[in-house]
Order: structure tokens, then sequence, then C-alpha cells
């Protein structure tokens, strides 16, 4: 049987953090959280996530920074970023860094279900 | 006719005061445009027909099409219609009978021959003159904050240019957010406790009953969503700017440089957006 996909999700807002967690529960995922971008690799390295989705204005450490670290540390890991933050310029720069993609907030569902799809498709055994 | 502020614009001339805008705000809510309103709107009929037909609106179909002012098929599109605020808005006002058809074509007619947008028009008002520069970027901020509520809160609303909010002796909230880059410019929403919590809970369709960490946290990020789709909108004008970590506070009046305060009257309650180019929140203490 296949493993659940793990993700891990950072982002300040409990709000944010509670509605996506239901969202990635209804789609069969097991949810990893973070407040902050410091927590977020903190919680990558422990708890080895199958894909990262990424806040931007986070305090601490910010998105930006956090997604530098965990590509430093492992660079097949898929990290989708979503924000409010989502300007070309802050796209780019994401992308040049690794993202795999941008979600800008507020999400819809299709989003979040397109964000699992493209982060298990980059998951081996869940091909 | 933009199908959002014909009840700003009824504020802004004087034509209902404050307090019956607020009033029929709650009203429009759970208001249906009705198929004479809708017939009258897109012209297939005058106000005029409409009185001379004296019929009520659930015959008014059948009347219409006997009479030769409707075709079937008319009747069946307008029954289909997309309707905005505006038009829920005057039905609300000819539910109440507050107006007949023939005066709210009147209005119809003078709103969309209105030289200045009626929110535009609010916010001028308000600066009273000052905030030159600003006021450019406060407009277009302003626009994108109105259409969100709707969107967001479920909420028709217009801005009170006769009232403030910030004498309150209430207990309050407020919350802030400032966006730093190409240009610079502080965003927060200032709220009595039940009004606050009434947002939250319209925002994040959690049941939250008082203002806890959720409340707070619905709010900020409704503020910080606000600020991101604005963000997008300086982008397009080749303006780059970061949002930085929302601030929050209880009891605290904001005290900004190039201030403006903008009560917004909803179908819940009122509130105040405030637009400065500084902080305005001092203590972070929420």
């Amino acid at each position: 049987m296949t493993r659940k996909l793990k993700i891990l999700i950072s982002d300040d807002s409990k709000l944010l953090r509670k509605k996506l967690r239901e969202e990635l529960e209804k789609l069969d995922c097991e949810v990893i959280e973070a407040e902050n971008g410091k927590e977020a690799v903190l919680r990558d390295l422990q708890d080895k996530p199958d894909g990262v989705i990424l806040d931007i204005v986070m305090p601490e450490v910010g998105g930006i920074e956090a997604l530098q670290v965990i590509k430093e540390v492992n660079p097949d890991i898929p990290v989708i970023m979503l924000s409010s933050a989502g300007t070309p310029q802050k796209l780019m720069e994401t992308l040049k860094l690794g993202a795999l993609d941008f979600i800008q907030k507020p999400y819809t569902s299709a989003q979040i279900k397109r964000a699992v799809d493209t982060i298990r498709k980059k998951v081996p055994q869940h091909e | 006719m933009n199908s959002q502020y014909f009840a700003q614009y009824l504020l802004n001339t004087g034509m209902l005061s404050g307090d019956e805008v607020k009033g029929m705000l709650m009203k429009s809510m759970s208001c249906k445009p009705k198929l004479p309103l809708l017939a009258m709107y897109q012209g297939l009929v005058t106000a005029r027909q409409l009185t001379d037909l004296g019929v009520e609106t659930a015959a008014f179909a059948a009347a219409a099409q006997e009479k030769g002012l409707l075709t079937k098929s008319q009747v069946q599109n307008l029954s289909q219609a997309v309707t905005g605020e505006s038009l829920r808005f005057a039905q609300a006002l000819l539910d109440a009978g507050r107006m007949d058809y023939v005066r709210l074509a009147e209005l119809f007619a003078d709103y969309r021959e209105a030289p200045v947008r009626p929110l535009k028009e609010a916010v001028a008002r308000l600066a009273d003159g000052s905030l030159d520069k600003e006021l450019e970027y406060y407009n277009a901020y302003v626009e994108i904050f109105m259409r969100s509520l709707i969107r967001f809160m479920d909420t028709p609303a217009v801005i009170n240019v006769f009232e403030s909010l910030l004498d309150s002796d209430e207990q309050t909230r407020i919350v802030s957010q400032r966006l730093s880059g190409d240009l610079s410019m502080v965003t927060g929403l200032f709220a009595a406790d039940d009004t606050f919590v009434e947002m939250a809970r319209r925002y994040s369709r959690e049941d939250i009953q008082e203002v806890d960490e959720l409340a707070v946290d619905s709010i900020t990020e409704f503020l910080n969503v606000m600020n991101g789709l604005y963000a997008i909108d300086l982008a397009k004008r080749q303006m780059d700017v970061d949002l930085e970590l929302p601030r929050a506070a209880k009891n605290q009046k904001p005290v900004g440089s190039h201030q403006l305060e903008l009560r917004i009257d909803t179908g819940f309650g009122s509130f105040v957006l405030v637009l400065a180019t500084d902080e305005f929140v001092l203590h972070d203490l929420a």
C-alpha cells in the first residue's frame, strides 16, 4: 500500500494552517505544521516531508530565506510558495531559488489539489 | 452602471441619511432583485409603464407579455440575469416603500451621469483637500478593499462620509500592516470588539465567539490578503512593494502621518479602514 504523502506547511497564520490542513487531509495527506521559517527548516530536517508549502511573510525567518536553506539541504524537495505577496518579482525570485510553483492567497481548493499532484509526481513511490 | 456603488451615491448626495443606508444595506443582504426592477434597469420598460401596469410582482411577467411590453424570451433572460449590489439595494428601497419606480429611475439616470465615481468622491470628501500625493494610492486601495468586502465577508458596504467611529468608548481592536519598497504605506482596520468578532467569523467561516487568537489572526490574514491584492495592482504600475509582518493591539487609536480614516458601514456593523504613510499601531499588544 502506498504511504500517505507527508506535507510540511509553514505559515504564521493559525487560520491559514487550520484551513490548509483540512484541505490536505481531504486529499489524504499527512500534515506537519511550522509557524515560521526557522521552524520550517527544523521540521524539514527532522520530519523529512515529501513536499513543502511555504508562506513568504513570516516572523523570525521569512519564507524566502527558509526556501534557500531547505533547497541547500535538500535540493530535490518540491516546494510550493503560498503567499499574498504574489507579485511578478516575488514569483521570479522564488522560482529562481527552486520553488516549483507560486499560489497567490486566497487560494482555491483546485489550486491546492494541483499543488499536491505536482508534489506527488516528484516523489518516486507516489508517481 | 457600476454594479456596486449606488448606495454610496445616494449617501454622498444626501438622498439617504447614514442611518437609512445602514438599515437598507442590512435589508439588501437578503434581497433578490425582482423582474419589474430588472426590466426597468435593462431599459426594457419605463418606470411609467411599470406604474401604469399596476400589478403585483408575481403577476408582472404575464401582464407585461399580455401588453406586449416583454417577450417570453426577455422574461426568461431577466430571470437568469446576474445582478449586483446596486440592484439589491434598489430592491430593498422599493420593498421598504422608501422609493417608487419613477424616483428610482431618475436616480439611476443621475447616478450613471455622475461626473465622479462615488467611492472616489467619498474619499476626496474625507481627505478634505489634504493628502494630495497620497490620494491616488489611497483611492486605488479603497476600490480593491470595497470590492473585496463583498467577496470575502458577503456584505455590501459604503464609506460613511458623515460620522466617525474613532471616538468610541467601547473596547476596540486594531490591526495594521506596512507595505514598503517603491511605496511606503500602512493599512489597518479598527473596530469595536463585537464587530471585530463578526468580521473574523465572516472571513474565516469559523465559529468565533470572542476576540481570541483565531479572531485576531483572521483579521490580520484578511488585511494581508487585501494588501497582497494591492501589491499586485501596484506591480502592474511597475512598483514593487514588500509586505511586512502585521501588528495588532487593543484599545489603541491610530496615530499615523498623512492618515485617512474611513468609516465603513456594512450590513453587519461599522468599522474603520485606516490608511497612512507610517505605522500607526504603536505597541503590538493584542
